[in-house]
């Protein structure tokens, strides 16, 4: 959905992102600091959420630039997933949550959206249950921090070739 | 006001106030059959193995039952039943907290039980060697996998309790000592504490 097809003025766009962030971060952030906290296969993975948060910054496009795209698709993604997740009680469904809503207030563009989407398993909870079946005793706390490193210089490397102007 | 504007601020609206009422909204639980848990029967007795603090901490509102159990044929098993009606993120798959806690787990079988399956499995740290099986109950079948916990459980919560019983995340480990026949326990405790 691109800005000339979009129904909102540029304010309204802007108010509705920052209470869909907003009920998102209320939804997700109880249980992601849990899992930080306590979880021995999260140790690290806030650090990995700064490195990720820290890319998005980086990409996004400056505040009154007018090549970024405004796009309702993760902002729409988002609210349904809060609605969702509450009705099924899925944690998993409110991190995805707070992760579009962060995309969406970024504008980055969708190609590159979605290469930051896969980057956030290294901040992920859900990510650890998957290294538990070949590690035991958990993580250590450099491991989350080194994946997002990692994922992120590609995402850098990627944006070389994908441009602001793509849809 | 442009119609598609109105629609979108709806939707969004309707959408943001289900999120935020729909985690209110009461769902039955399974206390009563944690409380109706046998403390004895054929082979078996057992006593109550009270809660820790970080117990209560880790459950959460979620409730369980701990017990010692002894059978007459010698061995000990602790088991544990938790209930997650009220907070279903205290029940995990086993393995993982396992593995967390440091534990390598060396084998791991698919056992059939009378109305589905169990997952047995033998675990090492350090120096330690111990057993164990797990299974999710839903009175009417007893199954493994995370994943239809986790819908099964979705689905009793976006109807509100009405497609099912709760699944109770069962768990028995052995304790040091006589080697367990595990066979012998999915035929005559398991039946006995209620699972069949």
């Amino acid at each position: 959905m691109s800005a000339s097809t979009s129904p909102l003025a540029s304010w309204e766009k802007w108010l509705l992102s920052a209470v869909i962030f907003g009920v998102a971060a209320y939804l997700a952030l109880p249980s992601l600091l849990e899992a930080w906290l306590h979880d021995p296969y999260s140790h690290g993975a806030a650090i990995a959420f700064g490195i990720w948060l820290l890319l998005i910054v980086s990409l996004a496009p400056p505040l009154r630039s007018t090549l970024a795209t405004p796009t309702l698709f993760w902002l729409l993604c988002a609210v349904v997933l809060c609605a969702v997740g509450s009705m099924s009680s899925l944690r998993v469904l409110y991190h995805a949550a707070l992760l579009l809503a962060l995309l969406d207030l970024s504008r980055i563009n969708f190609r590159m959206g979605m290469l930051a989407t896969l980057c956030t398993l290294s901040w992920l909870p859900s990510s650890g249950w998957l290294i538990s079946r070949f590690h035991a005793g958990g993580l250590v706390g450099w491991e989350r921090p080194l994946a997002a490193g990692l994922a992120c210089s590609l995402l850098i490397f990627a944006k070389r070739r994908i441009s602001f102007h793509s849809p | 006001m442009n119609p598609k504007r109105i629609t979108l601020f709806s939707l969004c609206a309707i959408a943001l106030l289900v999120a935020l009422v729909w985690p209110t909204l009461p769902v039955a639980s399974e206390a009563e059959r944690l409380a109706n848990l046998p403390n004895s029967g054929p082979g078996f007795d057992s006593e109550h193995v009270p809660l820790s603090a970080a117990d209560i901490k880790f459950l959460n509102g979620a409730r369980a039952d701990i017990r010692q159990i002894r059978l007459h044929t010698g061995g000990s098993l602790i088991l544990t039943v938790i209930d997650g009606s009220e907070n279903r993120h205290a029940v995990h798959d086993p393995s993982y907290c396992l593995a967390g806690g440091g534990w390598r787990i060396t084998d791991k079988k698919r056992m059939t039980t009378q109305s589905g399956e169990a997952t047995w499995m033998k675990m090492t740290k350090d120096d330690s060697t111990t057993e164990a099986i797990w299974f999710f109950d839903d009175k009417e079948s007893q199954f493994t996998s995370p994943f239809t916990y986790w819908a099964r459980t979705s689905a009793r919560r976006i109807s509100l309790g009405r497609s099912g019983a709760e699944p109770l995340l069962v768990t028995l480990r052995a304790l040091p000592g006589a080697p367990m026949d595990w066979n012998q326990i999915h035929k005559t405790l398991l039946p006995a504490l209620g699972f069949h």
